[in-house]
């Protein structure tokens, strides 16, 4: 059975002037055992609030529709205790920048400790155990010395270490990585994506893997969706995504992509629009080389082109 | 013919790390020395902290050096004062990162692009909006939107602007300071394209600062790349990337990841699980290479001696790998 089920999941933002706008439109997706889905797009597409709403963290000012199935169970039937006691235990969150994530005034050793006593029925000194045990999975050297260390005496990729260990403390069925090594080197992002693929792995966990670089989704994803203007445009297998890409958008942002010395960049023009500008029909109507009067007047549906591949674009067939 | 020769360059900082501590020495850029050809670009890659932007700064003189000298058409920068300087600062211009950063978020675009005309002089006053106008369409947008103020624009059109401004006053020279990096996917190639057509149309000159591989890899014909302050490995963008040599590059090169299956290197993953010193600062710089301490294929000299940068087949390398035997043995 699939790990996670999203179903016709929309988030909606009230502004302060109680106008309301739509930043994910249906969403549906499932993360099945032991899989890592990837969800790709520029910033603005609504990857990262699908995430918020999963881990039911969204603002206040926001709220969604649709369901979120997590292991088969209404995450909306539950309490906000119920959703508390997933959260970080069931499923747990890595965040894009593990400085603002981690709290400064506390060691990274109680932190990690927090996560086990707050879900599991453990004594301190128990705790302290496995959270130097944990430190030592993600590969951290000198682990009951770093035990005492603050979020500031370590460099960023080793807080993104201790960040991995905090998610995975309570062994997780669902992991969201929300670009967990944007704001990291690429030698130390490599470094990161191995382990993470490595716990991963070891752990039998689910991943959800949200990112902008199409270079990581290809190596380290089964299957993706790509995200637009708070819709699906595209989902496919990741293999059969770049071998036979089939929405404009994708194939606009795979040719963005420098692939050599004279090899022609032909990007999309334009800008990504904002969410209560969006053009009429197709949301991508207004970049597309392929836009036609049809593709103006009504947004299409995505529809499956062969066994498992979606794309919603009136040209793919 | 050489437009810019940089010999020797040294910047270090001083941080004061407590009340009665004594003051650490960073050395942030440590003795480099490169050449930029005219009409070419010269790439400098490397990891946040190796010194790239300060060698930005220090190129158009918003940060003095320590050390060193760097020669624009044969004459040394940081001697000019006043006038010649005034002169220096019309053929070299910059472009940073961050385009929300870098716009005067309180003056209109018709002001940010006719204040350098005005205080360089370069047209008559009557002539601004025709020259305001021209540079628009250089970069891509439309006069119309002179009158508007930075916040009405995207990150992509704003970098638009700030190439606009590099440009009122014709230099032959561009410092781009990781142009691409707060761009989405999309817009990255847009940016890119244009000032690749800057480059063949009015015959620009570019130090491009990124670290990003592949960009390096299309847009430049030379390429350094630093490490902790210093250049490791230098030579023809196409050549270094096709067979790196020190170990550093081989490992920056083998670290991207690839959308393309048959580009993906069978690393030597050596490195991935190589994390021990991965924190390694400019504070704490081991004695011998500095990247010993990361290094998969370290051998006896590393910790202890300082590579030299040797020259080989048009390729500086800095590793005790590829030493030239010294004549005695």
């Amino acid at each position: 059975m699939e790990v996670l089920k999203v179903d016709g999941l929309s988030v909606y933002f009230k502004s302060r002037t109680q106008t309301v706008v739509r930043v994910v439109n249906s969403v549906g997706f499932e993360v099945g055992a032991s899989e890592i889905f990837g969800i790709v797009g520029e910033s603005g597409c609504g990857k990262s609030i699908t995430a918020y709403a999963i881990m039911s963290i969204l603002p206040d000012n926001a709220y969604y529709e649709g369901a979120i199935y997590f292991q088969g169970q209404n995450m909306s039937s539950l309490s906000d205790e119920g959703r508390r006691q997933l959260r970080g235990n069931r499923v747990s969150m890595i965040f894009q920048e593990p400085m603002t994530s981690l709290n400064p005034v506390l060691t990274i050793g109680y932190q990690i400790a927090e996560v086990l006593t707050t879900h599991k029925a453990v004594s301190r000194k128990e705790a302290r155990d496995r959270a130097i045990q944990l430190l030592a999975d993600v590969k951290i050297p000198f682990p009951e010395v770093r035990f005492n260390d603050y979020p500031h005496q370590m460099s960023g990729g080793m807080r993104q270490r201790v960040m991995i260990a905090m998610a995975v403390a309570c062994d997780p069925a669902l992991v969201i990585a929300d670009e967990p090594t944007t704001a990291l080197d690429v030698t130390i992002q490599a470094q990161i994506l191995n382990l993470l693929h490595g716990i991963k792995e070891e752990k039998n966990m689910s991943m959800l893997l949200i990112t902008h670089d199409l270079g990581i989704i290809a190596e380290h994803t089964r299957r993706v969706m790509v995200m637009y203007a708070g819709r699906i445009m595209e989902l496919a297998t990741t293999e059969e995504l770049f071998k036979t890409p089939q929405h404009p958008y994708t194939r606009g942002l795979i040719n963005s992509l420098p692939r050599g010395r004279g090899i022609a960049l032909n990007p999309i023009p334009g800008f990504v629009p904002r969410p209560e500008n969006l053009p009429e029909g197709c949301k991508f109507s207004d970049r597309c080389s392929l836009c036609t009067k049809e593709c103006k007047e009504a947004e299409p549906a995505l529809r499956e082109t062969t066994t498992g591949h979606f794309v919603r674009c009136i040209w793919s067939s | 013919m050489e437009l810019l020769k940089v010999n020797g360059l040294r910047k270090h900082y001083t941080s004061s790390s407590g009340l009665f501590k004594q003051g650490t020495r960073v050395q942030a850029v440590d003795g480099i020395s490169f050449n930029i050809g005219v009409n070419k670009v010269f790439a400098l890659v490397g990891e946040s902290g190796c010194g790239k932007s300060t060698v930005a700064r220090m190129l158009v003189r918003l940060t003095e050096p320590d050390g060193g000298e760097v020669l624009f058409k044969g004459v040394d920068i940081f001697s000019l004062r006043a006038e010649t300087l005034k002169a220096y600062r019309r053929s070299v211009q910059i472009i940073f990162q961050d385009p929300f950063a870098s716009l005067n978020p309180r003056m209109s675009i018709f002001s940010t692009l006719s204040e350098p005309l005005r205080i360089h002089g370069i047209v008559p006053k009557r002539q601004y909006k025709e020259k305001v106008a021209d540079l628009l369409h250089t970069v891509g947008l439309t006069s119309d939107v002179m009158n508007r103020y930075p916040h009405e624009f995207s990150g992509g059109q704003r970098q638009r602007i700030c190439i606009a401004r590099a440009l009122t006053l014709s230099p032959e020279l561009v410092v781009a300071d990781e142009p691409l990096s707060s761009l989405d996917v999309s817009i990255q190639a847009q940016i890119l394209n244009l000032l690749a057509e800057l480059k063949q149309k009015i015959g620009l000159s570019y130090l491009f600062i990124s670290h990003d591989l592949h960009v390096v890899q299309y847009f430049s014909d030379q390429t350094g790349v630093m490490y902790m302050g210093r250049i490791v490995e230098q030579g023809a963008t196409d050549e270094l990337f096709t067979r790196p040599l020190h170990p550093y590059t081989q490992m920056l090169i083998s670290s991207v990841p690839q959308i393309n299956p048959i580009y993906r290197t069978p690393v030597d993953r050596v490195h991935l699980n190589n994390v021990l010193e991965e924190a390694s600062s400019h504070a704490a710089l081991p004695s011998g290479c500095c990247f010993y301490p990361r290094c998969p294929r370290r051998f006896e000299p590393c910790g202890k001696i300082v590579p030299t940068l040797n020259h080989q087949n048009g390729r500086w390398t800095a590793c005790h790998l590829y030493a030239v035997p010294s004549p005695q043995t």
